[in-house]
This record gives structure tokens, C-alpha cells and sequence, in this order.
């Protein structure tokens, strides 16, 4: 592979930094100092990597660290996520667009996709053409790249006991294997979606109080049930959704803000999950024993966390 | 006496025709001591340490060591990962990015002077005359500053509105049985938002009151070690004005000390080169509960520390500080 960084960390000014996981130790290697203000991080391909920002989109190669292309929007909004398919790029912008932008300038396909009012989250769906999207009082949706119309549509949340509306922010979204869709709610709902079955409401939730969930990770090892989610609060769950209890199977605690984002890395021969809060740190916990390994402080305000691809897959 | 028991009962053990031809040796029991026989033991061995500490200093005063420090819950702290010193590993790298980070959060603009800071002040939705009062006073104080009543709006509103009319800052004053007891901060227009426990509100008197002037105060801000506290320290310098006037000689203290921020407000003179203080009140004390990003949101925003419904897992240890 030609990363050779076992992560990268995208700071809300605009620095990015690699991330080497030694024993008992974090190397970083600055890759781009402070300039533009950063939004989003995605991959690209093998050596590249898109920066969104507000509403541009760069692509960052990481091993010469230079940027090499350059791709203006215009809409009123920032970026919010961008992804790579089929040589065309496909980005979220925070107003409910979704604008899809050839990679080769001589060919002028562009096309827009109005989602709704507001959008928080776009992503793709492994290995279809097909991606979703979520924001405020706008539910889950899945779209059709070819035909860009919409193929599921999610129910917003069931009224409560007294009949009143419940809120919906969608803040992140993930599938598992099996195509089904993970959503999590900045209300503290996580919600398992079936787009197959005729269902519209979720088949199975999870619930928390007093927090909203922020980011959200489905597990790499081909289990299509559980997730890990990172709260507005600062602790991050692990859930199941086979079990009848909408409690979490296991919490992992120490930081003190909001996490931005988890994944899960192997480190030391041992599945850990690492995370970046707003509290400034970047942290790895033992996935087994729950306990903290490993953190440290970043200075800077992180906003994405990117890991080696080849790991995020296994 | 324990020691004598662990002796006998090792002879039990070893040979028991011994025992019974000897007869086993009873250990003494400790006579129990009156407890004013007690008390005056202790007080001796008290005064006997005092005594002994006394001599201890006079030698060393007589040898010339340096003083001992005495330990205090300050300089016992626990370490914090946030704080930097100079022997740190990467303290270099590490004073770079926290530069890089300041040139471009939120009061980077105010710092490299920018805009001049416009405060809308205002109260809980019915506010009772002692908060009234309060923010009359706080107005005063804060140059270029508003104070209006809120009615029914809720603080969301309040805080779209302040933005369409150009305010930079919004400060909400909150009160319990007619006593002052909470202030959200929040930068406009995005974010952070900071909400502040406030206590120990003690008013000017008429004296200090008449000595109210309408120059722009200077601002300190000191004790403020942390990541998260120089970020307060920042949000807090930011209600103020940048370029105080002098002629009015007007000092605005925030000093923290164990977490709690003291806000206070002289007036300062100097005589033969010495300065000297007079105070002019306001007196209060502030506790950060949370501080979160971008505006007010307490169902859906984003915290970057919060302290409310987890004090007793942050809270481990007397020693450990978070600003």
C-alpha cells in the first residue's frame, strides 16, 4: 500500500497530520500546515486524499504532499462529505444539495440532486452505485447514482406515547455487509434500517439519554449487527442489536468533549478502537477489556479521522 | 503483645505435651488509658513535633539552606496532558500548532483586531430587581454594551436576532430566588457558547458606585494554564473592548484559581511608585459547567467539555484542575 500512515487527522484550520502507531506511542508527521479552513476527509484512491472546504474539493496527494487538482461548487453551503465513484465525484452540501462533478473537466455531466432541506450526512454504499443521505427533519434516504431517484425512504420517528412529534438529525450513517443501513440520531437513537423488506420504520433501535450520538463505526469483522458510536458527551457505546435490551454492551470512557469520529484499528495484534474528541485528544481503546491504552494530546481542534484503507476494510 | 501471642501459639503447634504440663502463657491485656490521659499524650507529642520542627528551622537558617515550600493543593496538582512545559518532548512543535490554532478559531478575529466587540446583555424571561440590578451593573463595566429584556423570546431567538442586528456577544444572566446564579456566554456568530455557575455576588456599595466612570476598562486574565482554559481566558477577553483608556485607570480582573474564576473590578493609583488598589465591585465568582461548540443547543450541540451529569467521573481526584 502506499500509505504509510496508519491514520490521518484532519484539524478544523486546516492541518493534516499522519498518525504512525508505535508501542506505547503516537509518531505524527505534519502533512499540511494551517491555511484553509477544513471540512471533510475522504479517500480518493491509494495515494490521494479529497479535502473539502467549504465549498471547494481538493485532492491531496500524501506522498509528494502537494495538493493536485481543484474542483469548485456552486451552491450556498459548505461541504459536508464528498466520495469518489466511477470517475465522478459526488458531494453533500449542507443546504440539501447533492452535486455530482465529473473528474475529467471535458466531459460536462453535471448533475444535481435536491435531498431535501437541510443535509448532515452523504455516503455510499460499498458495492452499489447507490448512496444516502440524512440531515435535519430530513430522514434517511437512498439514492440511485444512475437514475438519481430515490429507492428507500426511512419514516421519521414514530409520536411518542402523548402523540407529539419526535425530532429528527440524522448525524451519521453506515451499512453492513448485508445492505442493511445503520443510523444514528443526534437525539441518542440508533436505528438498523432493512431497505429489502417493505418496512419503512427501523427494525431494530437503540436508545440513550441525556446525549446525541455524533459519529458512528459498523464493526470489520463481518458481524452485521453491532456498531460503535461516539456521543455529544464525550463517551462512546458499543451496541448490539440482537439483543431485546436497548442498553449498550460496553462503554469505553475518558474523554471529556464531543467524539467527531471512531474507527477501529489493529494495533499491537489486537482489535482497538480509536477515536478524535473535541477535547483535543486522539485516543486508542482495547476493544476486549475496554480499558484505555493510549492518548494524547493534539493541540488542535480535529474534525475527521481517516484510517489506512486496507485496514478499514478487513 | 502480638508478638508474644504468634510465639505461643507456634509452641502449640510444635509440641502440645509441653503445654499441657506448663500451662499456656496468657498475654497481657493492654490496661485501656483514660481519655483525658490520652488527649493530653497527643498534645504533648504535638507540642514536642512543633518544638522539633522550631529547632530544625533555626538550623537551617543558621546553615544557610533554602527555605522549604510548603506543599499546597496548587503546586501538588496532578499533571495535566494540556499543559506545556518547556522540557516536553515536542514542546516546540507543539507551541507551533497551538500558534497555528489560535490564528484561526473563533476570536482570531478579535485578537488581530478585526471588529470592536458589541454585547447584548440580557436576563431570564421575568427577571427579579436584584438581576436587573446585576446586569445595570455589567453594562457599565462592559464598554459598548446593551441590556435589554427578553420577554417571552426564547435564548435561540434572542440569539438569531442578535446576529441579524450585528452583536458579537450575547450574555444571559440566570437567578434562583432572587440571587444571580448562572451566565451563558456565547460568541457570535459561531459559537462557542459557555455556560458559567455563578455565585458570591456581592454588589458595589454607594461609595464605589459614584466612582463609576465610562471609560473602557483595562482586561486581565490570568492563572489560565490549560488547552481549554486559554480558550476561556480567550472567550472572556473577547466580551471586552481591545484598546482600553488609561485615563480612567479602570482594571477588570478574571483570575482563576482552583477552577474558579473571580471576577474582579479596581481602580488603580500610583503614589511614589507604588501602586494601590481600590476596588469598585462587582465581587463574583465563576465555575465553568460546560463549553460547547457553535451556538446555544443543549438537546443536539456538541460539547467540547462538560462537566453536568458526569462531575463524579471527572471529579477523581481534589488535585486535578481543568482550567
Amino acid at each position: 500500500m502506499a500509505w504509510t500512515y496508519d491514520a490521518v487527522i484532519g484539524f478544523g484550520n486546516g492541518m493534516l497530520k499522519g498518525v504512525e502507531l508505535k508501542k506505547d506511542k503516537f509518531k505524527y508527521t505534519n502533512l499540511l500546515d494551517a491555511s484553509l479552513p477544513l471540512n471533510n476527509l475522504s479517500i480518493y484512491d491509494e495515494s490521494k486524499t479529497i479535502i473539502s472546504s467549504k465549498r471547494k474539493m481538493l485532492l491531496f496527494d500524501l506522498k509528494t504532499k502537494k495538493m493536485s487538482k481543484k474542483y469548485l461548487i456552486r451552491e450556498a453551503g459548505n461541504i459536508i462529505g464528498v466520495f469518489k465513484k466511477n470517475n465522478v465525484l459526488i458531494a453533500g452540501v449542507n443546504n440539501g444539495m447533492v452535486v455530482v462533478k465529473p473528474i475529467k473537466q471535458n466531459k460536462i455531466v453535471l448533475e444535481k440532486i435536491s435531498t431535501g432541506s437541510h443535509l448532515s450526512c452523504i455516503r455510499q454504499v460499498l458495492t452499489l452505485d447507490k448512496f444516502a443521505t440524512g440531515g435535519i427533519e430530513n430522514p434517511l434516504k437512498i439514492w440511485d447514482l444512475e437514475t438519481g431517484k430515490v429507492e428507500f425512504t426511512a419514516k421519521s420517528p414514530k409520536p411518542d406515547m402523548l402523540q407529539l412529534k419526535l425530532p429528527c438529525y440524522v448525524s451519521d450513517i453506515q451499512f453492513f455487509n448485508n445492505n442493511k443501513v445503520v443510523v444514528s440520531h443526534r437525539h441518542g437513537v440508533v436505528d438498523l434500517h432493512d431497505p429489502l423488506s417493505s418496512q419503512r420504520r427501523p427494525v431494530a433501535s437503540c436508545k440513550a439519554e441525556n446525549t446525541g450520538f455524533v459519529s458512528l463505526r459498523t464493526m470489520p469483522d463481518y458481524s452485521d449487527y453491532e456498531v460503535i458510536v461516539g456521543t455529544s458527551k464525550g463517551s462512546i457505546f458499543h451496541y448490539d442489536f440482537r439483543g431485546k435490551s436497548t442498553l449498550p454492551v460496553k462503554t469505553f470512557r475518558g474523554s471529556t468533549g464531543s467524539v467527531k469520529s471512531v474507527s477501529c484499528v489493529n494495533y499491537l495484534n489486537q482489535m482497538h478502537i480509536m477515536s478524535i474528541s473535541l477535547d483535543c485528544h486522539l485516543r486508542i481503546h482495547n476493544f476486549i477489556s475496554g480499558d484505555l491504552t493510549l492518548q494524547d494530546y493534539i493541540v488542535a481542534k480535529p474534525l475527521a479521522l481517516l484510517i489506512k484503507p486496507d485496514e478499514a476494510t478487513v | 503483645m502480638a508478638f508474644t501471642r504468634v510465639a505461643t501459639s507456634k509452641m502449640d503447634s510444635e509440641n502440645e505435651v509441653g503445654e499441657s504440663q506448663a500451662g499456656p502463657e496468657l498475654p497481657k491485656l493492654a490496661r485501656k488509658k483514660p481519655r483525658g490521659l490520652l488527649r493530653q499524650e497527643k498534645l504533648k507529642d504535638l507540642k514536642n513535633k512543633k518544638k522539633i520542627q522550631k529547632r530544625d528551622r533555626k538550623l537551617r537558617k543558621a546553615s544557610g539552606d533554602p527555605k522549604q515550600v510548603p506543599r499546597t493543593i496548587e503546586n501538588t496538582r496532578e499533571p495535566d496532558s494540556t499543559v506545556f512545559h518547556s522540557d516536553d518532548e515536542d514542546y516546540d512543535q507543539k507551541t507551533q500548532d497551538l500558534a497555528a490554532e489560535f490564528e484561526h478559531d473563533e476570536f482570531a478575529d478579535y485578537y488581530s483586531d478585526l471588529y470592536k466587540p458589541k454585547v447584548l446583555i440580557t436576563y431570564k424571561e421575568k427577571p427579579l430587581r436584584k438581576v436587573r440590578e446585576f446586569g445595570k451593573i455589567l453594562t457599565e463595566i462592559v464598554p459598548n454594551s446593551v441590556r435589554i429584556f427578553r420577554r417571552d423570546a426564547s435564548v435561540k431567538e434572542t440569539i438569531q436576532a442578535a446576529i441579524n442586528k450585528g452583536y458579537t456577544d450575547l450574555v444571559i444572566i440566570n437567578e434562583d430566588r432572587n440571587e444571580p446564579n448562572g451566565l451563558i456566554l456565547v460568541h457570535l456568530p459561531d459559537g462557542p457558547t459557555a455556560y458559567f455557575r455563578l455565585s458570591n455576588v456581592i454588589f458595589p456599595n454607594k461609595r464605589q458606585r459614584k466612582e463609576f466612570t465610562d471609560h473602557r476598562p483595562e482586561v486581565i486574565t490570568t492563572n489560565f494554564t490549560t488547552g481549554l482554559g486559554k480558550t476561556v481566558a480567550r472567550m472572556l477577553g473577547a466580551v471586552f473592548h481591545q484598546d482600553a483608556e488609561f485615563k480612567g485607570r479602570h482594571v477588570v480582573t478574571m483570575h482563576n484559581q482552583r477552577d474558579y474564576i473571580f471576577f474582579r473590578h479596581h481602580r488603580y493609583k500610583f503614589l511614589k511608585n507604588k501602586p494601590y488598589l481600590r476596588e469598585l465591585g462587582p465581587k463574583f465568582t465563576l465555575r465553568l459547567q460546560y463549553l460547547q461548540e457553535g451556538l446555544y443547543d443543549p438537546k443536539c450541540g456538541e460539547y467540547r467539555w462538560i462537566m453536568t451529569d458526569k462531575r463524579h467521573k471527572i471529579e477523581t481526584s481534589r488535585r486535578r484542575f481543568f482550567l
